[in-house]
């Protein structure tokens, strides 16, 4: 086996960096914070990039390892994190006023669905490679899918019905 | 699956919408190399700690009629050349000096004999996913004593689904004067997994149980007053590759 060369880690950091934030954005409702495990699962990658790289999926690892450190810093720290919000310097500029809409549309669904339609519509997996990936069945993904899509289009017609009626 | 979905334009609208400013790989990598320094101060400190802490214990049991004037106890310990204790268990042709407490010895260049100090700590250098490579470090303070040999082993386990760890595989090599440094190759399981790089005599155990902090289990589950020069946690690292549920 050929070994890694230096350069496709960096590679890999510049293709991913920004989907894999995206994802667990998505996920958190929280920018700095999705930023901060991306960039952590990403130093634990480089500390075994050589036996991560030859993995099928290294992506998929990464964003496991965001994804878990997301969930675990949300349970530890879910009571503190106005606070903490409150006192930090922020790196990023938050997206606008409608897409922030759709992410707390989003952190209002149920935590596998809310997975699920992030792994459906940005990181474009297929049902069966986000079944694999969430350890359920593909018609559990499709069901959990088809009640999201209803939820979310709810949500966003009531506020748009909302934002309509305020102008 | 053809019929619109309105919700993919929102989302795609999401993706160019989120501007982020990664912090890099050289953060990474600046990342890695603070973490890996700590570890080895902690795990330094954590050595000398316990080494004196025992040299304390030691000097505490010590038969009556190797008892000194107090006056003689208000300097430096010097190391004798008896097998102590604590030396007897390690095995080898290395003695060591009884564990006293004091201040380290100045670097042993130039000294002779087996018991050249009281103190050492065994250096991680470039670990990778499947290499670790252990040193002593010749020109630092804690050089190999003449003749001096130190055991070094990897251990990996993996997780059982109640977080309990399970001897998977475990290498061990010696350093001396002319194995310095030593490179171990160790395997690792298919899920999830805990690698220990310990030096000294501890036991390798077949399993580990339960913990959430994979370096007190190490310290937790190898140590005992058999601490001594060049004994104790070198390096361990915890890492979960995401298995579907349910496997270990």
């Amino acid at each position: 086996m050929d070994s890694p060369r230096p350069d496709d880690f960096s590679e890999f950091y510049a293709a991913h960096f920004h989907s894999l934030t995206v994802q667990l954005f998505a996920h958190t409702g929280d920018l700095n914070e999705a930023q901060d495990v991306v960039q952590e699962a990403f130093c634990r990658a480089l500390a075994r990039w050589s036996r991560i790289v030859t993995y099928d999926d290294p992506v998929a690892w990464v964003r496991r390892v965001a994804w878990n450190l997301a969930t675990s810093r949300w349970r530890r720290v879910r009571t503190a994190v106005a606070f903490a919000k409150r006192q930090r310097e922020e790196q990023v500029a938050e997206p606008s006023p409608d897409r922030v809409v759709l992410v707390a549309a989003l952190a209002r669904l149920p935590e596998r669905q809310r997975q699920a339609v992030v792994l459906h519509y940005l990181a474009d997996l297929p049902l069966a490679a986000i079944a694999l990936e969430l350890g359920v069945a593909e018609g559990t993904v499709k069901s959990w899918l088809h009640r999201a899509r209803t939820a979310l289009a709810d949500q966003l017609v009531e506020v748009n019905a909302e934002g309509g009626s305020d102008g | 699956m053809a019929e619109h979905d309105p919700l993919a334009a929102e989302f795609a609208a999401l993706r160019t919408a989120v501007l982020v400013r990664p912090p890099g790989v050289r953060a990474a990598q600046a990342t890695i190399r603070r973490r890996r320094h700590r570890t080895a101060v902690v795990m330094t400190s954590v050595v000398a700690f316990a080494v004196a802490a025992v040299g304390a214990a030691v000097a505490q049991v010590r038969p009556p009629h190797q008892e000194a004037p107090a006056t003689q106890h208000t300097g430096t310990a010097q190391p004798t050349g008896s097998a102590s204790e604590l030396s007897s268990l390690v095995p080898g042709p290395t003695t060591r000096a009884p564990h006293q407490p004091g201040p380290p010895p100045p670097p042993a260049a130039g000294t002779t004999g087996p018991s050249c100090k009281q103190y050492g700590a065994v250096l991680l250098d470039n670990p990778t996913s499947s290499t670790v490579t252990v040193r002593a470090d010749q020109s630092g303070l804690y050089p190999l004593c003449p003749g001096e040999r130190v055991r070094v082993f990897v251990a990996v386990y993996s997780y059982d689904t109640k977080d309990a760890q399970h001897l998977f595989f475990s290498q061990t090599v010696y350093l001396d004067a002319g194995h310095n440094p030593v490179t171990l190759t160790y395997q690792v399981p298919a899920c999830r997994d805990a690698v220990y790089v310990m030096s000294g005599n501890q036991t390798i155990r077949q399993s580990l149980p339960a913990s959430a902090d994979p370096i007190q289990t190490g310290i937790a589950a190898y140590s005992s007053s058999q601490w001594g020069p060049y004994n104790g946690v070198v390096w361990s690292e915890d890492q979960n590759r995401g298995c579907p549920t349910g496997t270990p």
